[in-house]
């Protein structure tokens, strides 16, 4: 956020000319305009033409194309479908949901990251562990474990509370239990920003407090707490932004105790027979705005302000003590521990091995012959598996990859040129923050149905979906980096003979590489764990791990979504101790 | 720390692998007394294939199946016809509603890998058949059909028809207090137990749309939506029935038959009222790579085995010379008997628009 303040006195004060030629070096003008232009129709393709048809698509009137650019006569009845009860509901429960489950994410990540970063909690160490575990779960793993769970009659809690002589008393398939849901879920996010910035403030701010007489209560009120705001506001639009556009949780959560949104709203109209495209294009486009509409907010809200926390000096930040309330600050971050993950997983487990589908008590899963991993060796060992596996880690590296050489291009082209229209590059290049990935998704079908270019039904409009849609994280992943990165380095290498993309190669890139294989790496865990963009994009023979849990789902079988569901984490896992111990090398 | 991941990786796969199967469950369909297939393909004494096309079909090796019928039923029809012929089937499932946009996403886009398409829904099946999706093919094995079973001049073909019905969890349900009509089903004892799926969800739902609002009436169905869970697809509605999420709800035969296999305690009711009975057709793609096999695939599913195979499971045979099913105990009624109420394709194709949108109504879904 005080990024950009750091960057343009650098760029621009106390140069000689002859360095700033450097920079920007002469060229003809439409040279100059190239990289800008190359990037932009790049762009374009991944993020413009698919709003465009989904625009388009929300404002004509034909539903069956005959070719794709017939898109039939202008007209607004699509939206009336956001006027019917059912688009009103949708509409209506997607921002009580975003609001509930922001507040709830919230709370949970930030009373963690406290904890884990400013108080004297025992096991310390391990809560940030504990609060970062749950996203190697995938929002969808963690719908249908929770279904398995607290469903109505059947949920494994209900059966343990029967056990105990009480009634039924859980139903996860409700408003209030897609909120948890979500909360429980989303709550990492909050955590890991709030986190960073309590562990990375700079403790003379308090000391000073301190030195004034200020109690510690008063210190973290009127000093700790209004220095971490712009990461609070900065993670809760973000919550807002990612719970409002979820699909898996409101489809497996939501939709059966019957509280619709809009993302399941487009979905079920993209399905209903015939598909009803313009009005599913109505309602994204509505998703759209509002989401847009939030994160122009955040950006007014948060524009203008300096919000300066760290500093050069060494960093140190003070714990607070808890004294009496040690034993139930751990007690809080183990339970939440235990409702994120250990309790999913356990059900995960148990779905995978039920023999049979109904279990009336607890006690039926002892008996012998109850349970079996007969089930589970056969999955491993099936070939649809493998492909499926193959499929998810060839779709995430190329994304990973690909992601992440286009996001320094455009930081690149952003931060360390003079081409006109460079801002116009992060503007695009972040828009994909405001589309929701199912809108993006549907958008990206139909561009690519429309393109005479051979993708659709390959790997590889996957990975452009996923690129598309994780633009945004892998933007802000290698500026962030770039900023911080001396330009004169690179500029001295050229000063000295060497030409711009040699100087890019052999100094920028490598002092980037910590930046750039930890963007390479989120943007890995990302794909691997997106459903909602390839929704509409999979076809027979590219269906990734995410996708053959919901068709599983979908088609009624809980276990075999179980059974997946336990291997997907499983692979996720491998995938990220691996990446890690590559990314650690790098680094050293 | 790499070769340890890797070597807990291994031991959990060998540990999977080696676990002894459950009990094997009694198979579903009677697989085929006698097999030849070095010349011709002859299976219990009927040819499916005559020497050239099973040459053809023996090189090609296998096809692939676009199918909307429910997973577990088309993957026990798969099982006899794979073991029957040797031949590979790669199945993509999906609800015909699903299925029915991918093709004509995959269609337009020529990149449509099947072979042979399964689908119910009348709407669907004449779209693609209009769209070119289809080939013309004349199965020599479909002899003593019934009326209605070949469409668009060998385009494709009614192949099965699945009997929809109701059902309940026999965990939560005492047999003497099991629902015995659809009429039991409105008691206030059934409220927030009972599932149904949605009317868009293929032939099926609308089938039984059709035959709730000709047979119950339209006031039948807004009794029976307060209180009533929707599922997206029927497959979703039976496992929460088997799960005991719902008590009662709407089930095709086949489907509980074959979850009953897997240890759910599901049954199905024939109601005093009727049952109503949905087509699925069957056709080979036009742009089939594996034609030979996609032509054995249709021989062999309007041969008197392969209805035989369907017969077993618990759907109506298209032949006239197999009887109506017999399953877990319980005589289906005749195809022909009143109490079965088959949905014609004119009638389906007629009224799907406005009985879609009346039901949506009802429910309140997607209106």
């Amino acid at each position: 956020m005080s990024a950009p303040a750091v960057n343009p006195p650098a760029a621009t004060t106390g140069k000689p000319p002859t360095e700033r030629a450097a920079v920007a070096p002469r060229r003809p003008h439409g040279k100059r305009w190239l990289p800008v232009l190359l990037q932009l129709a790049v762009l374009a393709v991944l993020v413009l033409l698919p709003m465009f048809f989904i625009v388009m698509g929300a404002f004509t009137d034909k539903a069956e194309r005959e070719s794709l650019f017939d898109f039939g006569h202008f007209t607004l009845d699509n939206f009336n479908v956001i006027g019917s009860s059912t688009g009103r509901n949708a509409l209506l429960n997607s921002a009580a949901v975003g609001i509930g489950s922001s507040i709830v994410a919230l709370t949970v990540g930030c009373l963690l990251a406290f904890l884990a970063a400013r108080t004297d909690i025992p096991g310390r160490k391990a809560i940030y562990g504990i609060a970062i575990t749950p996203l190697f779960l995938p929002a969808l793993v963690g719908a249908l474990a929770w279904a398995l769970l607290a469903g109505p009659a059947t949920g494994y809690l209900n059966l343990a509370l029967n056990a105990v002589g009480l009634p039924h008393l859980i139903n996860v398939y409700s408003f209030s239990g897609m909120v948890f849901v979500l909360g429980l879920y989303y709550a990492p996010y909050p955590f890991l920003m709030v986190h960073s910035a309590l562990s990375l403030m700079n403790p003379d701010l308090e000391d000073a407090a301190s030195l004034h007489g200020a109690k510690i209560s008063q210190m973290l009120r009127k000093v700790t707490f209004p220095l971490v705001m712009p990461a609070l506001l900065g993670s809760a639009i973000l919550v807002f932004a990612l719970t409002v556009e979820n699909f898996p949780v409101a489809q497996v959560i939501g939709v059966p105790g019957g509280v619709d949104t809009l993302p399941t709203l487009i979905y079920r109209l993209m399905n209903a027979s015939p598909a009803r495209s313009n009005d599913a294009a109505a309602v994204a486009v509505v998703l759209t705005v509002l989401l847009i509409a939030v994160v122009a907010g955040q950006q007014k809200a948060m524009g203008g302000k300096e919000f300066t926390t760290v500093s050069g000096k060494g960093v140190r930040a003070r714990r607070i003590p808890l004294r009496a309330w040690r034993l139930p600050a751990a007690a809080f971050a183990w339970s939440y521990f235990l409702l994120a993950v250990l309790l999913p997983v356990g059900a995960l487990i148990i779905a995978a091995m039920q023999t049979s589908p109904y279990v009336a008590n607890l006690g039926q899963l002892t008996q012998p012959g109850a349970l079996s991993l007969w089930g589970m060796g056969q999955t491993i060992q099936s070939s649809d598996f493998h492909q499926v596996v193959l499929n998810s880690v060839v779709v995430g590296v190329a994304t990973a990859a690909i992601g992440t050489a286009f996001c320094f291009a455009l930081a690149y082209t952003r931060y360390r040129t003079k081409a006109p229209g460079r801002k116009l590059l992060e503007y695009v290049a972040m828009l994909p923050l405001a589309v929701p990935a199912i809108v993006l998704g549907l958008g990206l079908l139909w561009t690519w149905l429309a393109l005479p270019v051979p993708v659709y039904g390959t790997l590889a409009v996957l990975v452009i979906a996923f690129v598309a849609v994780f633009l945004p994280q892998g933007y802000r992943g290698v500026s962030a980096s770039i900023i911080q990165l001396d330009k004169d380095l690179e500029d001295s290498a050229v000063m000295l003979g060497a030409r711009r993309h040699r100087a890019i190669a052999s100094i920028t890139a490598p002092l980037l590489r910590v930046g750039l294989s930890s963007t390479f790496l989120l943007l890995l865990m990302l794909s691997m764990r997106e459903l909602t963009a390839a929704l509409f994009l999979f076809t027979s023979d590219t269906r990734l791990l995410s996708i053959a849990i919901f068709d599983a789902y979908d088609n009624g079988s809980l276990q075999s979504a179980a059974e997946l569901s336990l291997l997907y984490c499983a692979v996720i896992g491998v995938l990220a101790v691996l990446a890690r111990r590559f990314g650690s090398k790098e680094i050293s | 720390m790499k070769s340890f991941v890797f070597a807990v990786v291994a031991a959990i796969t060998a540990a999977l692998a080696a676990c002894s199967p459950p009990p094997e469950a009694p198979p579903l369909a009677r697989p085929a007394e006698s097999i030849q297939r070095d010349h011709a393909l002859v299976v219990d004494g009927e040819q499916i294939a005559d020497p050239a096309l099973w040459a053809h079909a023996k090189d090609e090796g296998q096809l692939t199946l676009y199918s909307g019928y429910t997973q577990d039923s088309e993957a026990t029809v798969l099982d006899q016809f794979e073991s029957d012929t040797g031949l590979k089937v790669k199945l993509i499932r999906l609800t015909p509603n699903r299925l029915y946009e991918r093709i004509v996403a995959e269609f337009g886009a020529g990149k449509l890998p099947a072979d042979v398409i399964r689908i119910s829904d009348a709407g669907f099946v004449s779209g693609l058949s209009k769209r070119g999706v289809f080939q013309p093919y004349h199965p020599p094995t479909a002899t003593s059909l019934r009326d209605d079973v070949v469409f668009d001049g060998g385009n494709y073909y009614r192949t099965f028809d699945p009997i929809y019905t109701f059902g309940y969890n026999t965990a939560v349900v005492d047999a003497n207090e099991a629902p015995k009509t659809w009429k039991d089903l409105l008691s206030s004892r059934w409220h927030d137990k009972l599932g149904i799926a949605q009317a868009g969800a293929g032939g099926s739902a609308l089938a039984l749309t059709r035959f709730q609002r000709e047979v119950l009436g339209d006031g039948y169905l807004h009794e029976y939506s307060s209180g009533t869970r929707v599922f997206d697809s029927l497959g979703a509605e039976l496992d929460a029935l088997a799960r005991g999420e719902i008590y009662a709800g709407t089930v095709v035969v086949s489907s509980v038959n074959i979850a009953i296999n897997e240890n759910a305690p599901v049954t199905f009711v024939v109601p005093t009222e009727g049952v109503t009975a949905y087509d699925y057709y069957t056709g080979v793609a036009a742009t089939a790579k594996h034609t030979a096999a996609a032509r054995v695939f249709m021989n062999w599913n309007l041969s008197k085995r392969g209805q035989r195979v369907l017969h077993d499971i618990g759907e109506y045979s298209v032949r006239s010379d197999i009887p109506a099913p017999f399953v877990r105990g319980v005589q289906l009624p005749d195809f022909d008997d009143p109490r079965v109420h088959r949905i014609t394709p004119t009638q389906a194709i007629a009224n799907a628009a406005e009985d879609q949108k009346t039901w949506n109504g009802i429910f309140g879904y997607n209106e």
